[in-house]
């Protein structure tokens, strides 16, 4: 199993690299001496579009090479995110913020036209490349991963979770008494369908356009498949800024953006958001849901507790 | 440890085992395969059959008027922007006439580069329409190759600064805007509007001088008197 570290040096040195190859593919060169001459650029897509099937074969590889850590308890804390798991994310994470930005100053109008040169239009499509790539191998991975660990019903939403989700939030308004949650939040499995539905949508139609780089493909199958890979986009990036707005904005996200980080997350914080999990590993039967204990700042001993 | 625990077990290990070595060998067979792509240098010849249409345009009997401009503009885009046009003009007040207009149209190139440049085929000869050179915008990914490769100063290819995606003269083949028929085999839109009779269809490939153009000369015997 990959370290933090390695996977964490592998992802910044493939943006790293793929970002100086895609500037330098990108600078225009004399390719025919007639007249003017003409100048061209090399497109990464055209030329190394083999990369693409290597780097789904690679997480397929690799998602099936990891074996994944039970929750193991150490002390006052959980392993809530293996190595694996902080590959998986991070991988994502970034291509799809690459993917984003390039994808939306190649395309969008609402936004400033900032690609005004061929050398830059040639950045931007050599640096989505690079972001195909990264996707590709965290996307291969994590379906083998949970092919393999048969956890897809685990991440899949459940009969009840729409009225579970509205509850959840219900009570972090003080609106309702708190329900117990297992490892995944109602909403969390309520959005992997969306997840699924756009990221599906935006890998098909962007097969569908890197082929056309290779075969003639009809002029009506390429408008429809354009507008259906922006669509798909807008709805990776909508998913993308809720999952971002609830991981980093809501306080109680917090301890999770460091077990994304570094693994482990706080037992009294599994207890509290997280009873059915808790449960699960520990055997302990919590009776109700525990009460929020928060910190008051200034006075570390005390605590306050809300009902 | 129970039965079923060793079942599934086993299962696990010979799902993992296989996507293990599937992902492996794919991978590894890939690479391998891809290894020639390395050393390709391009290079080859492509063969694109000559179009069968031309515009020449005299810029001496050129009175600048924009009105090709305008009506490029009108007839394939459904609006009267200089910036969309296919054919630009361009008047230098530093000359004197009949030395000071230029005027800049797709030569129809018999070797274009602004073909071999484009990266998914978008710019292509049409077979369907005299091998026309012509921009299929649903293909086009706004890289703009097509718009750098045209040996041509300015570029005879347009980059449609709205839509995003490059445009060329196709001897009018597609105008959405003008229900007369265009193309080698119909009416051209620069061509019919030009009222001094500056531009002018060929069929045949015309000589050919460096970068200077065309040799033509569509000027009638009043053209000195008169200037068109």
């Amino acid at each position: 199993m990959l370290k933090r570290s390695t996977s964490t040096i592998g992802i910044l040195a493939v943006f790293a690299l793929g970002a100086y190859l895609a500037w330098e593919a990108s600078q225009l060169y004399l390719y025919r001496a007639v007249f003017a001459g003409s100048y061209k650029y090399n497109l990464l897509f055209t030329n190394y579009g083999w990369l693409i099937p290597i780097a789904v074969f690679l997480g397929i590889f690799v998602g099936a090479a990891s074996i994944r850590k039970p929750a193991e308890i150490a002390g006052d804390k959980v392993l809530r995110h293996d190595e694996t798991a902080f590959l998986i994310h991070w991988g994502h994470a970034v291509s799809c913020v690459v993917l984003l930005v390039t994808g939306v100053m190649l395309g969008f109008l609402f936004v400033p036209r900032l690609v005004g040169t061929p050398q830059m239009a040639g950045f931007m499509l050599n640096l989505h490349f690079v972001g195909v790539l990264v996707f590709m191998f965290s996307v291969s991975m994590h379906i083998t991963d949970v092919y393999v660990g048969g956890k897809f019903k685990e991440h899949m939403p459940e009969a009840h979770d729409l009225e579970d989700a509205i509850a959840h939030y219900a009570a972090k308004l003080g609106l309702a008494t708190p329900k117990k949650e297992g490892k995944f939040l109602a909403s969390e499995r309520l959005s992997y369908p969306m997840w699924i539905v756009s990221v599906g949508l935006v890998i098909l139609t962007g097969v569908i356009k890197v082929s056309a780089h290779y075969w003639n493909l009809p002029g009506e199958l390429m408008k429809v498949t354009t507008f259906l890979h922006d669509v798909a986009a807008i709805l990776v990036l909508l998913n993308l800024m809720a999952h971002i707005t609830m991981s980093t904005i809501v306080p109680w996200s917090w301890p999770l953006i460091k077990s994304m980080l570094f693994g482990w997350i706080p037992l009294d914080y599994v207890k509290h958001h997280h009873a059915l999990w808790y449960e699960e590993i520990t055997g302990e039967i919590l009776t109700e849901p525990e009460p929020v204990v928060k910190k008051k700042k200034g006075r570390s001993k005390e605590t306050v507790v809300e009902s | 440890m129970a039965d079923h625990e060793k079942k599934d077990q086993s299962k696990e290990f010979s799902r993992r085992s296989f996507l293990k070595m599937l992902g492996g060998t794919a991978a590894g067979v890939a690479f391998g395969g891809a290894i020639p792509q390395l050393f390709n240098l391009g290079g080859g010849l492509v063969a694109i059959p000559a179009s069968e249409g031309y515009l020449l345009v005299d810029t001496m009997k050129c009175a600048g008027c924009s009105s090709c401009m305008l009506a490029c503009s009108l007839v394939h885009e459904g609006k009267e922007n200089v910036s969309l046009s296919r054919i630009q003009i361009t008047q230098n007040p530093f000359k004197r006439f009949p030395y000071d207009i230029s005027l800049y149209q797709c030569r129809q190139c018999t070797s274009p580069a602004c073909i071999e440049a484009c990266p998914t085929g978008a710019l292509a000869a049409d077979k369907n329409n005299g091998n026309v050179r012509t921009v299929d915008e649903r293909k086009c990914i706004g890289c703009m190759q097509c718009v750098e490769a045209c040996p041509q100063t300015p570029s005879r290819v347009i980059w449609n600064f709205e839509d995003h995606y490059s445009m060329k003269c196709d001897l009018c083949v597609d105008t959405p805007h003008w229900e007369e028929k265009g193309g080698p085999n119909g009416k051209r839109a620069c061509e019919s509007i030009c009222p001094v009779n500056a531009i002018k269809f060929v069929a045949e490939i015309p000589t050919q001088y460096g970068n200077v153009g065309y040799d033509v000369n569509l000027r009638g015997p009043v053209w000195e008197k008169l200037g068109f």
